[in-house]
């Protein structure tokens, strides 16, 4: 009875080992092609071009450069799809750089977009390329990053300032996500029936004096309102066309008088900080808060967790870094989360996610 | 690291389980640092004398016109596409205070400006100051903002002064002037351009703090600047210059009141006399460049927009009066460039073409450089073509 046992158990790891090779195979795979394919149109084009330079017989040596921000993984990607493309032209690439034609590939980027650009070597001179690769703020170009003991999860990111933004209950029919977005001229409300997201309201904002230059908006999920300085929308956040929005004697103040807040920020001893939000959760002993950097709207930020222990605010675990200033930091309804807005300096899109805390290790 | 707690905090810890069932949001954004704050007033120091800020009365010089510009971009909401700016004056972040034309100048924020009231309560400016002026004032802590020429930046650093610089968006470059017989033929442009090394003028006279220019657009904007080149070639350029019969003695003219050109120009005379071209230097007031006895002149010229398309279209309309610029000579390719539909492949066509007819020789990138105080809180560089963003700039402690 304890062989046949063992060896089914052996049998079952083999299987789950045949598994994860094959689903880390098809990820890898996936993985790797994920940057080219963003790029396909501007190889084929590039590809057609380079086909024509060059005569229909004889061998292409090819010289890729990259000189642009996108990484070294992503470039030796297009560089391989590049050379896959003028393969299936009947371009037969040669390692030797005595080869009848020299076309010099180069990754390069304009202020809006990635560019291919091949240059052929002629000897009654030389010809120019140039195919428009995918949008600099596609995120086509760059890695992103995480930390162990905060996880950051994006849940929408736009050109247009967000405010703040709320993952609503399911619709009445109980199967649609939705998702409020707070802009300075408008609420705005998406749906995902499907995949895609789509617009299922936006709703104009009317204020009677300008916005102030810092402006912030806050959900209050709990009270179901939509707070701005000297203004308050109340109603079905699901439904802000049918929400009221009145004057609200703020004086500036948002979201209210911000001193008479529970906690004073912890900035505790002097020490400069950002942005602070104590969540309901307590790990080791000891309340979390996160708090953002003490740098201003034009640096890199970063949340950072404290712990509440003894009356001492500590600092624990690595920072979360952000690719631009932490503009609004709130607690989720359940204050075991935030929501947070951030402007990614890099792209110049505004990133509304959501930032949770792992206690234990 | 370990932060003991404020006595409020203290206290409100101990009833903050009862806080937190009473208000379930608790947020507590408050003494934030990064937070703006309105208030105080930006001292600013420029070197232009500005004598007007009526955008239809013309500047005496290339630097008033610049910081004329920069002052409007405050004063007025809109901008026109051809740069001159729309509307009335004070419908913009800031109203005009007071004004000593060609001293100072004071601006008040605007609290009706439909971007919001910008942090600031006013911005203080002081004209006619030198570089060693400014670059002293920032250090001293007596100026909060000022221009630094980019050959200062070094400097500037070592003194210890915060620095911001722009990605190079200011060409200077060396302009055939239209009409001169002396620079009638192609060849004297191509022979002038191969024979100047800007990478010299980069290392040594900008201190590092720009590009050369091999054509009219920067790297960063149009992604092809790569494709021309900017090697020094002595050989050629004294080839082409023994194939011109009629070996002319070129006047090259520079703005009297810019030592950067004065500069750049001296070096142009020794790179030219090395390819056995004849070149002699004149120093020009002012704008009076159309009437100085000179063959070609120095230009600075800074691009209207980051849009690499935008910019060319800019720069050609710009320089074609004094360049002699034929648009029916331009490729048809490039009849599109300057409106958003131009494709990178037709911009760089355009811009081979007018860098091929050496009418006009590209010889640096400049940065736009600013000397910020340490209290100055969220500046960001403008982008170019952008006025100065001081909306959006507030005064936080300085350290």
């Amino acid at each position: 009875m304890r062989l046949p046992f063992r060896f089914i158990i052996l049998l079952c790891g083999c299987a789950l080992a045949v598994s994860l090779c094959a689903a880390a195979a098809i990820s890898l795979a996936q993985s790797g092609s994920q940057p080219a394919s963003a790029w396909i149109d501007a190889v084929r084009t590039l590809a057609v071009r380079i086909a024509s330079f060059v005569p229909q017989t004889g061998t292409l040596y090819l010289d890729f450069k990259n000189i642009s921000s996108v990484d070294a993984a992503q470039a030796a990607a297009v560089r391989l799809e590049l050379i896959a493309e003028l393969n299936r032209r009947g371009v037969h690439l040669s390692p030797d750089s005595a080869a009848n034609a020299q076309v010099e590939a180069t990754l390069s980027e304009s202020a809006s977009e990635y560019l291919l650009v091949a240059r052929v070597h002629r000897v009654e001179g030389d010809q120019v390329a140039i195919a428009a690769g995918p949008s600099r703020n596609s995120g086509a170009g760059g890695p992103s990053g995480d930390t162990p003991t905060l996880a950051r999860k994006t849940v929408w990111e736009q050109r247009r300032p967000i405010l703040d933004f709320a993952n609503l209950p399911s619709d009445s029919a109980g199967a649609t996500p939705l998702l409020l977005i707070v802009q300075p001229e408008a609420l705005t409300v998406y749906a995902k029936p499907g995949a895609q997201w789509v617009t299922a309201e936006n709703t104009p904002l009317r204020h009677p004096s300008p916005w102030p230059r810092d402006l912030r908006a806050w959900i209050d999920l709990n009270n179901r309102k939509v707070e701005l300085p000297g203004l308050e929308c109340a109603g079905d956040l699901a439904k802000p066309a049918a929400m009221q929005c009145a004057a609200a004697n703020s004086n500036g103040k948002f979201p209210r008088e911000l001193e008479q807040l529970p906690l004073a920020a912890p900035a505790a001893n002097g020490r400069e900080s950002g942005d602070g939000l104590l969540l309901d959760l307590n790990c080791g002993g000891g309340r979390v808060a996160l708090v953002t950097g003490s740098g201003d709207w034009t640096e890199p930020d970063s949340i950072q967790t404290l712990e509440l222990k003894d009356d001492v605010l500590v600092a624990s675990g690595d920072p979360l870094p952000f690719a631009g200033p932490v503009l609004s930091l709130w607690p989720s309804a359940d204050l075991k989360s935030a929501r947070v807005v951030a402007r990614n300096l890099r792209t110049g899109m505004y990133e509304a996610s959501i930032v949770s805390v792992t206690c234990g290790n | 690291m370990k932060r003991r707690l404020s006595p409020l905090l203290a206290a409100t810890s101990v009833v903050l389980p009862v806080m937190l069932a009473a208000v379930l949001v608790v947020a507590l954004p408050a003494r934030s640092s990064r937070r703006p704050k309105y208030g105080g007033a930006l001292r600013v120091e420029i070197a232009a004398v500005v004598n007007s800020v009526d955008p239809t009365t013309p500047a005496a010089n290339p630097a008033e016109a610049t910081a004329k510009q920069e002052i409007n971009g405050l004063l007025y909401a809109r901008r026109s596409p051809d740069g001159t700016f729309a509307g009335a004056a004070g419908s913009g972040a800031f109203r005009l205070a007071e004004w000593e034309p060609g001293k100072h100048a004071s601006l008040a924020a605007n609290p009706d400006f439909a971007g919001g009231r910008a942090f600031l309560d006013s911005i203080e400016i002081q004209m006619g100051r030198s570089d060693r002026d400014r670059l002293l004032d920032l250090e001293l802590g007596k100026a909060d903002f000022a221009m630094l020429p980019p050959g200062e930046v070094r400097q500037a650093r070592d003194r210890g002064i915060r620095v911001s610089a722009s990605e190079p968006d200011e060409l200077l470059a060396l302009v055939l002037l239209a009409g001169r017989p002396a620079t009638a033929d192609a060849r004297v442009g191509e022979a002038l351009s191969r024979s100047i090394d800007r990478a010299a003028i980069v290392n040594f006279i900008l201190q590092k703090e720009g590009e050369p220019a091999g054509g009219l657009l920067p790297g960063w904007s149009s992604g092809t600047a790569f494709l021309f080149s900017t090697a020094v070639d002595v050989s050629v350029a004294r080839a082409l210059w023994g194939q011109i019969t009629s070996s002319p003695k070129i006047a090259l003219g520079y703005d009297a009141g810019d030592p950067l050109e004065q500069a750049v120009a001296e070096r142009i005379v020794v790179n030219a006399r090395d390819a056995g071209i004849t070149l002699r230097i004149q120093a020009i007031p002012g704008l009076a460049a159309a009437s100085a006895n000179v063959d070609a002149r120095l230009v600075r010229m800074r691009m209207n927009s980051p849009n690499p398309s935008e910019a060319l279209g800019n720069l050609q309309t710009m320089l074609a009066p004094i360049a002699g610029w034929d648009a029916k000579s331009l490729s048809p390719e490039g009849a599109r460039t300057g409106t958003p539909s131009a494709t990178p492949e037709q911009i760089y066509e355009r811009e081979r073409t007018l860098a091929n007819g050496y009418r006009v020789v590209p010889l640096v990138w400049l940065p736009q450089v600013y000397g910020l105080s340490a209290r100055v809180r969220d500046w960001s560089t403008p982008a170019a073509g952008d006025p100065w963003p001081l909306a959006d700039v507030w005064l936080g402690d300085a350290p």
